[in-house]
């Protein structure tokens, strides 16, 4: 039972971790501006953006846990291999997306916030905060309920020990960002958060893909060429572990395989290559790395 | 790394199943409907699937037993632990989406 949990805490403290190490950053970067500039008197506006966006993302968490305890059967189902599948989408926009902002997440940030002050707009300061907290916030509550329902049986509530841990985790970072350490590589962490949050993601393809398979919604995608369910059943602890973290089916259809596949080599291919970037072909690790500007 | 350390130390943790009990699904339901058991033993439960569809069993009614699916044509060995009271426990054998049988676990102390 023990090691059970431990399946869903792992999971949830890997989505945290990125989730709210990204919201971390953002607020880093923006405290650790306004001290630098002598406006540390504004730090009131930003933790109010924050909290508010903080409190309708768990808003949103409860809306989505209480609609899917709500439904039941065939419906149940259905929801959940839709919001694994809007829960892949929104993923798979961050993921790029992020990689785009971190060349100049910095920069961009600072003449955010020096546009809002020469305006004397405090009301844009706050909505700065807000909207970076509010998009990760509500991705972390898409994915933390995804996971879950991957996880088959469990609630979103299950993931709290890991949630906390994740937040904890990402909270330090971003302090140690704001004091203005270069001790934290980011360049390597959001390489390698963004490959581990593709394989998730391949995962739930997978099985949003059977969610609406069983569900009724889609028929089966083809037959089920092979069954490892002897060497590693979905029932075991380990069959549960992959399962939830990379999608793991001892008897998947063609349509799963197939999309799985596609998903996971497209996905990993753009975003090593650089797909999607401006201006260069080289790889995103090669340009991201070199031209973070997180410090204060 | 850290998933294939975890991975291996979950095999190493992992328990074993106990007293197996057979259950066919088929294209008229799912038999049998009524089975018995003692109080905290550990079962198997041995699920064929010899309907020409999938079937999923899973525990309803307060039952703690997880949804599994089994293809047409394939068997899933389900292990499962008694409560520690006598009750009287809920399985769902069902096809996707559509129409479901309830067998009923009659849990007795030893």
């Amino acid at each position: 039972m023990l090691l059970h949990l431990g399946v869903r805490v792992l999971y949830s403290f890997l989505i945290v971790l990125r989730e709210g190490f990204e919201i971390a950053l953002v607020l880093a970067i923006v405290l650790g501006y306004l001290v630098r500039t002598g406006n540390r008197e504004h730090f009131r506006e930003i933790w109010l953006g924050a909290v508010v966006a903080a409190a309708i993302c768990i808003a949103a968490a409860v809306i989505l846990e209480l609609t899917s305890a709500s439904l039941s059967g065939a419906a149940q189902e259905a929801f959940e291999g839709f919001t694994m599948l809007f829960a892949v989408c929104v993923l798979t926009w961050m993921v790029f997306w992020m990689r785009r902002q971190a060349i100049s997440i910095g920069r961009d940030l600072r003449q955010q916030v020096d546009l809002a002050l020469e305006k004397g707009s405090l009301t844009a300061l706050t909505a700065l905060a807000f909207v970076a907290v509010l998009r990760e916030g509500l991705e972390t509550a898409l994915l933390l309920f995804a996971g879950a329902s991957a996880g088959r049986g469990d609630s979103a509530s299950t993931f709290l020990g890991g949630a906390l841990a994740g937040g904890i985790v990402a909270a330090l970072l971003g302090y140690l960002v704001y004091r203005g350490s270069h001790l934290i590589p980011l360049r390597q962490f959001f390489t390698v958060t963004g490959i581990v949050v593709l394989v998730i993601a391949a995962g739930l393809v997978s099985t949003g893909i059977a969610e609406l398979q069983e569900s009724g919604v889609i028929g089966n995608l083809g037959s089920r060429p092979w069954d490892t369910d002897a060497m590693l059943s979905q029932t075991t602890t380990l069959g549960k572990f992959l399962h939830t973290l990379i999608g793991y089916d001892s008897a998947p259809t063609w349509g799963q395989i197939v999309l799985y596949w596609s998903y996971l080599l497209g996905g990993l291919s753009a975003f090593v290559f650089g797909i999607g970037l401006p201006g260069t072909s080289r790889p995103a690790a090669d340009r991201s790395g070199s031209t973070i500007q997180a410090r204060n | 790394m850290l998933v294939t350390a975890a991975a291996f130390l979950l095999v190493a943790c992992s328990s074993g199943g106990g007293r197996e009990i057979e259950i066919v699904a088929s294209n008229e339901g799912c038999t049998p409907v009524r089975l018995a058991a003692a109080t905290n033993e550990k079962l198997t439960f041995v699920v064929k699937n010899q309907a020409s569809g999938d079937r999923e069993l899973e525990g309803v009614e307060g039952t703690k037993l997880e949804e599994v699916l089994i293809p047409a044509g394939r068997t899933r060995k389900i292990n499962h632990t008694t409560p520690k009271q006598a009750t009287t426990e809920k399985l769902k054998c069902y096809i996707p989406g559509g129409p479901s049988t309830i067998i009923d676990l009659e849990i007795s102390a030893p």
